[in-house]
């Protein structure tokens, strides 16, 4: 009777195993892990370029854990896949977004690509072998950054991953903020994930190809001898330090958005890589037969003829093997991708992938700056939170949280601080005259630290000066000649004169344009920010606003009256105690080709009862066919 | 109908407690299948199903026949690949013999690359697998 009771335990035991087997299938290698991992060291050792003395950061030996939902059952559909609650750190998360990216398989298979020439009639999401897979499962129409970015269906998106770190931001209870925070963090994994892709030529040039076990089918095609040798052969590891192609390290470092790095990198990959299905050349057609990419081309390399290779010069000079033609058959067969030339090739794709998650993790961090206002004589300190718009997060975060602060001269920490909705206060009565001490946000192994502040140099009746930036940028669109195509010899000569005044939170336009052309339209967006900053360059108060688009017919000369309403605008608030101050008032404009930044006037104002007149003068002439205008620009505002 | 009772109970509990002796190691932060292994890694395991194909391959050379070779190729590339052996003079059996001397560079699920040596020039042909388990040549 035991021995039988026994071996029933044993076959519900096996039952499961066999169960599982059934349901998860497992089997999930890929390198993006290891690139998330070498991306998050290497921004720690870079981020002092791009971020402000007062920022320390170092997510990948924060031991702190947040409880959040992992994948712990790969599996090839929703149905067959699993997630657990797991308490990882800030590394694991964004390593663990790396791999769960991928899952489930299928789904994440046919929504990892992005054809930036969209050559098969525009689209850019996956169509190879779609007359294959299509009748197997359903083609989600979506391409591989519009899905990483803010995918309607991915839980694990970046507009989800800010909402989730803007959550945890401004979140005071503890717990809330420690699960969004493990969201925020997957979010950033996956994102990056797709950055890896994008540096992928098969993701980029719409070549299907299997990475999926799924024995009972083969829709994806034959695998791609670039992905399968890169991922498995150790290159992360082995070009993590290379040289970037300098144009686009340039790019990601100066770019503002994270679509734009994942854009760029994915035209670079397109227009200088090949997959093996997707080759072109004299008397070489694409295996795929889905057309020829406009570049590379095999006519446009150099070819060794004694080592039948194919060379492209990286911008550093560096030679890339593109292609072998080496044959036992055939004096020259269709060319090839092999180890050799992959190994050639991640010499470039890795750094390049690298730098490009390098700046989407700068880009995913909000910027904060930290400063404490006062310390009064039995040791109540006060003190704000501000931050700074960014284009990924252009409206306010308003943090709450734990603020410490710590005694400067032996970083001890000595106080914890409430801060709510970006103001904290408290008391450090065991702290004496003559201290020096800063305040720090930390979270997630980031931390932004305020300048030091000495005990008994209380700022209060001393006038400090501070500095208004008025932010006014356009964009602009032109047809002329009632949208008749621009010729070369029409001359373009257009005068934008923009007059108003700042009263309490409304700004008064009027944009006048005189232009010798007639009957053409104009579309402008204004976008108008303010900051107002104290001497030593802290922020007290921002906001911006921006326009609607405007569409203006003009004849000839016109003019056109607009009222700007400022949302948050200075009137009335309370600058914690300041009211009289001298400051300097600073117009600087943003466009993509200048960025100017003109001191107008030194000025003792009350900022109880601030209004602002304000004249702007912009003024563009243009005679050139390629609409780039010389400009200038000023402005003039009166308290 | 009573043992049947006592039998099913049994039987559950041994499925409940493999489920749990599998969940524990699932969730630990060194076993967690969502954490496989950190290390880049290189299998150069030729597989049991890779040497059958490699000795499938190498009976169709050496038996000349360049139809069977084809046969072995994949969908995607069998029109290069067939064009390019039948225009061939070079002896099939030749490169049949060097194929059993072949030196395994990489493998993964899908992909695998060797070396072969003829006359001291060295060559390379891949194998692929469309993800249902079966090889196919990509190229040679």
């Amino acid at each position: 009777m035991r021995t039988k009771n026994t071996i029933t335990i044993l076959l519900g035991f096996s039952f499961y195993f066999l169960l599982r087997v059934a349901i998860f299938p497992w089997d999930n290698h890929t390198s993006h892990r290891n690139f998330n991992d070498a991306i998050l060291q290497l921004f720690e050792i870079n981020f002092e370029s791009f971020f402000s003395d007062e920022y320390s950061i170092n997510m990948t030996e924060n031991s702190e854990k947040f409880k959040g939902m992992a994948v712990t059952n790969p599996g090839l559909f929703y149905y067959s896949y699993a997630e657990s609650e797991v308490e990882y750190t800030t590394f694991e998360w964004i390593k663990h977004g790396g791999y769960s990216a991928d899952e489930p398989e299928v789904a994440a298979a046919v929504r990892h690509f992005y054809d930036p020439i969209g050559l098969n009639h525009g689209k850019k999401y996956l169509t190879n072998r779609g007359t294959y897979w299509e009748e197997i499962y359903t083609n989600p129409h979506i391409d591989a950054i519009s899905w990483a970015m803010n995918g309607s269906d991915n839980n694990w998106s970046l507009s989800k991953g800010k909402n989730y770190f803007r959550t945890a931001l401004e979140e005071q209870n503890e717990t809330i903020k420690s699960e969004n925070l493990a969201k925020a963090l997957r979010c950033l994994g996956e994102v990056l994930h797709n950055t890896a892709d994008m540096g992928c030529p098969a993701h980029v040039r719409n070549d299907s190809h299997a990475s999926i076990s799924w024995h009972l089918r083969k829709i994806f095609g034959s695998p791609d001898a670039t992905e399968e040798l890169f991922t498995n052969n150790g290159y992360v590891a082995k070009y993590m330090d290379n040289e970037a192609d300098e144009d686009l390290e340039n790019f990601f470092n100066n770019a503002n958005t994270i679509r734009s790095i994942h854009e760029k990198l994915a035209e670079f990959t397109n227009a200088n890589f090949f997959t093996t299905q997707t080759m072109n050349g004299p008397g070489i057609n694409p295996i795929n037969n889905d057309g020829n990419y406009p570049n590379p081309s095999l006519k446009e390399l150099e070819y060794n003829s004694e080592k039948s290779t194919y060379y492209k010069t990286a911008a550093n000079g560096s030679k890339i093997k593109m292609a072998k033609d080496y044959y036992y058959w055939v004096y020259k067969g269709y060319p090839y991708i092999d180890q050799d030339c992959v190994n050639s090739q991640a010499g470039l794709l890795v750094p390049n992938i690298i730098w490009a998650g390098i700046n989407v993790v700068r880009l995913f961090i909000p910027i904060f700056e930290v400063s404490i206002l006062s310390v009064g004589e039995t040791g109540e300190i006060t003190g704000i939170v501000n931050h700074i718009p960014t284009e990924e997060y252009p409206s306010q975060i308003k943090y709450s949280g734990k603020i410490k602060i710590y005694n400067s001269e032996a970083s001890e920490h000595i106080a914890e601080l409430d801060c709510n909705s970006g103001n904290f206060s408290g008391n450090i009565s065991n702290v004496g005259v003559g201290k020096v001490i800063y305040a720090n946000l930390e979270i997630a192994g980031i931390e932004v630290r305020s300048k030091t502040y000495k005990i008994g140099d209380s700022p209060e009746g001393v006038t400090i000066d501070f500095r208004l930036n008025v932010n006014m940028s356009n964009e602009e669109s032109f047809s002329y000649g009632g949208g008749e195509p621009w010729e070369s010899d029409d001359i373009m000569r257009d005068e934008i004169f923009i007059e108003g005044s700042f009263t309490g939170n409304t700004f008064s336009g009027t944009k006048t344009v005189h232009n010798v052309a007639a009957d053409s339209d104009e579309k402008i967006n204004y976008t108008i920010s303010i900051t107002l900053n104290s001497g030593n360059n802290e922020i007290i108060e921002s906001f911006s606003y921006t326009s609607h688009e405007e569409t203006i017919i003009y004849t000839g000369g016109h003019t056109y009256k607009n009222t700007y309403v400022i949302d948050n605008i200075i009137k009335g608030k309370d600058f914690n105690g300041y009211t009289s101050q001298t400051g300097i008032l600073r117009f600087t404009e943003t466009d993509e080709s200048a960025y100017n930044v003109i001191d107008i006037a030194s000025r003792t104002v009350n900022l109880e009862t601030i209004e602002l007149d304000g004249t702007y003068w912009h003024k563009r002439n243009s005679e050139s066919t390629d609409f780039s205008c010389d400009s200038e620009s000023y402005i003039v505002i009166k308290f | 109908m009573k043992n049947a009772r006592r039998y099913l109970k049994f039987f559950f509990f041994g499925f409940i407690l493999a489920a749990i002796l599998n969940h524990i190691p699932s969730c630990s932060d060194e076993k967690s299948p969502s954490e496989p292994d950190d290390q880049d890694y290189q299998q150069l395991t030729e597989s049991i199903e890779l040497k059958e194909f490699s000795e499938n391959l190498i009976a169709a050379f050496e038996v000349e026949n360049k139809e069977m070779v084809i046969e072995f190729l994949n969908e995607e590339s069998e029109d290069i690949y067939s064009e390019i052996l039948i225009s061939s003079t070079e002896s099939l059996a030749k490169y049949g013999e060097a194929l059993q001397k072949r030196k395994l560079i990489f493998a993964t699920e899908y992909y695998a690359e060797y070396e072969i040596f003829i006359d001291e020039k060295t060559f390379t042909i891949a194998y692929g697998n469309e993800g249902d388990g079966t090889w196919e040549l990509l190229r040679f």
